[in-house]
């Protein structure tokens, strides 16, 4: 008798799916793709990379989800994944860009979707970290959220670790400055 | 804590009233796990005040995307259908499971996958059993070859542990012998209690 | 359409009207996930689809290669021989004398023959 999947734990979902379960797969990409989708957003600046990058990871953990070593870790294995992705079409950014001012603020026009999502969003956090110059946004997702360490951000994005750490400071000041966190 | 003494903490930012830290070095320190303790952080009250704020910055961007996420739910249903439209039965096809037939030109197969696929309807159809990993042992592309199939389940009552391994046992027996030829040596089946966390070990079958 | 697209065509219908046989699916091509509770139906793309794969040997053998999905409300194994006679009683008609070098029918999935409840995540709309 088939059973409503949606109600399992995440380990269980993962090994079936593993095994080839599409239902089971189904509903971790239900569970998890919004959250994946918000934290790429905020890596890449823009809806529609954000979007192509998490499709492409769930397409791609479908096939290699038997090589997780801990189910239970599936969400954080993903939330990987769309950091390694990410960070790749961040520095074939770069790469193909002229030369760009690190630490030119964000530009002061926004999406139209963007300007809702922030007015929606009522948050203080959310606005600081928009204004975020791209770099620094970039690391301090990457960092505080993706847990990625310097050396991997910086590796990936072929800079020097000095140069993530800067951007890192900088961005760290800028937000608890603006954050008022002391009151 | 008066006005003086905020602006003065915003300024501590830079340096002074962390004690001659930097905000750099006690997000390193929070991201060691405060490991090994550092006396002189942890005695100093600006140190102290920063750590905790770098903490609630860190739940506090994840309570952002959280509620971000929820927000975009509705709205991202249709991308997830597109991946899930997407993506390969084969990679999980696994190998191929002979079956015979009278003429030697005839090759007829079942993948692995599909087997497993059976497994483990036939697991979930025991009442109170969800299944997890499905395995075949042995050279399943070879007809005859001795076959082990390994199950691990989760059961979600105080049930009685070896009665219901014994059930999916005797189900997943009948089943592959209805739809595959393969010899199936033994069936083991790990299964534990969630609630308990009792764990029935396989038995020879 | 030459000969071998014919066979394919003619192999690909008879093949789906086999009992037992829920899907044929397009050989060389990914096999892409079915996850609705409705099986894609034969020829929802075109109305004579060619799925079989026929491939010739230099010395004009034929190699007949299908993957289906079956249901398991009957035995596999009795399916699977039933898509095999179908196939060989085509060829024996259509293709008189040409020496069978290989039928290969392959199932990548089997079919609950009664699913039960609503679909899971209740998208209920197919695309």
């Amino acid at each position: 008798m088939k059973r409503s999947l949606e109600v399992l734990p995440d380990g269980i979902l993962a090994e079936r799916a593993a095994d080839g379960d599409a239902t089971a797969f189904e509903v971790l990409v239900f569970r998890h793709g919004s959250l994946m989708r918000a934290y790429a957003v905020r890596v890449l600046g823009n809806q529609s990379e954000a979007e192509d990058v998490v499709q492409d990871v769930l397409i791609q953990a479908w096939g290699q989800l038997d090589r997780l070593n801990d189910p239970n870790a599936v969400k954080s294995w993903l939330m990987r994944m769309v950091s390694n992705r990410a960070i790749d079409r961040i520095r074939r950014r770069r790469e193909h860009s002229e030369i760009e001012d690190w630490n030119a603020p964000a530009p002061s026009h926004q999406s139209p979707e963007r300007v809702v999502e922030v007015r929606m969003q009522m948050s203080a956090l959310a606005s600081v970290l928009d204004r975020l110059p791209a770099m620094q946004r970039e690391c301090w997702m990457l960092k505080e959220t993706g847990g990625l360490s310097y050396v991997e951000i910086a590796e990936s994005l072929g800079v020097p670790t000095s140069t993530v750490r800067g951007q890192l400071a900088r961005a760290r000041q800028t937000v608890l400055r603006e954050m008022e966190v002391w009151r | 804590m008066n006005d003086d003494d905020h602006e003065s903490m915003l300024d501590g930012l830079a340096g002074a009233d962390l004690d001659g830290h930097t905000i750099d070095e006690l997000s390193d320190y929070l991201d060691s796990g405060r490991e090994p303790l550092d006396p002189d952080i942890e005695a100093s009250p600006g140190c102290q005040l920063a750590l905790d704020a770098l903490l609630r910055l860190r739940t506090q961007t994840w309570a952002l995307l959280k509620s971000e996420a929820a927000t975009h739910s509705e709205q991202d249903r249709s991308w997830m259908h597109a991946v899930l439209q997407n993506i390969s039965l084969e990679a999980h096809a696994g190998r191929d499971i002979p079956l015979r037939h009278p003429d030697p030109e005839v090759h007829l197969r079942i993948t692995e996958g599909s087997v497993r696929t059976l497994i483990r309807g036939v697991g979930d159809s025991v009442g109170g059993v969800i299944v997890g990993r499905v395995r075949l042992d042995g050279d399943v592309t070879t007809l005859d070859a001795p076959i082990t199939v390994a199950i691990t389940a989760s059961a979600a009552f105080g049930n009685n542990l070896e009665r219901l391994s014994q059930l999916i046992r005797d189900r997943v027996v009948a089943e592959l012998a209805t739809h595959t030829e393969l010899n199936v040596v033994a069936v083991d089946v790990t299964i534990i209690d969630i609630h308990t966390q009792r764990v029935a070990r396989p038995e020879d079958s | 359409m030459d000969t071998d697209a014919a066979l394919s065509q003619q192999l690909t219908a008879v093949v789906a009207a086999t009992p037992g046989v829920t899907t044929v699916y397009a050989s060389g091509s990914p096999i892409r996930a079915v996850l609705r509770t409705v099986a894609d139906a034969v020829g929802r793309d075109d109305d004579k689809p060619t799925k079989v794969a026929v491939g010739r040997g230099a010395d004009g053998a034929l190699t007949i290669g299908v993957t289906i999905g079956v249901t398991d409300g009957a035995p596999v194994p009795a399916t699977l021989r039933l898509v095999g006679d179908a196939i060989g009683k085509v060829l024996a008609t259509s293709t008189e004398g040409t020496p069978i070098h290989e039928i290969d029918v392959r199932v990548c999935r089997i079919e609950d023959a009664a699913p039960l409840g609503t679909p899971l995540t209740g998208a209920t709309t197919t695309p």
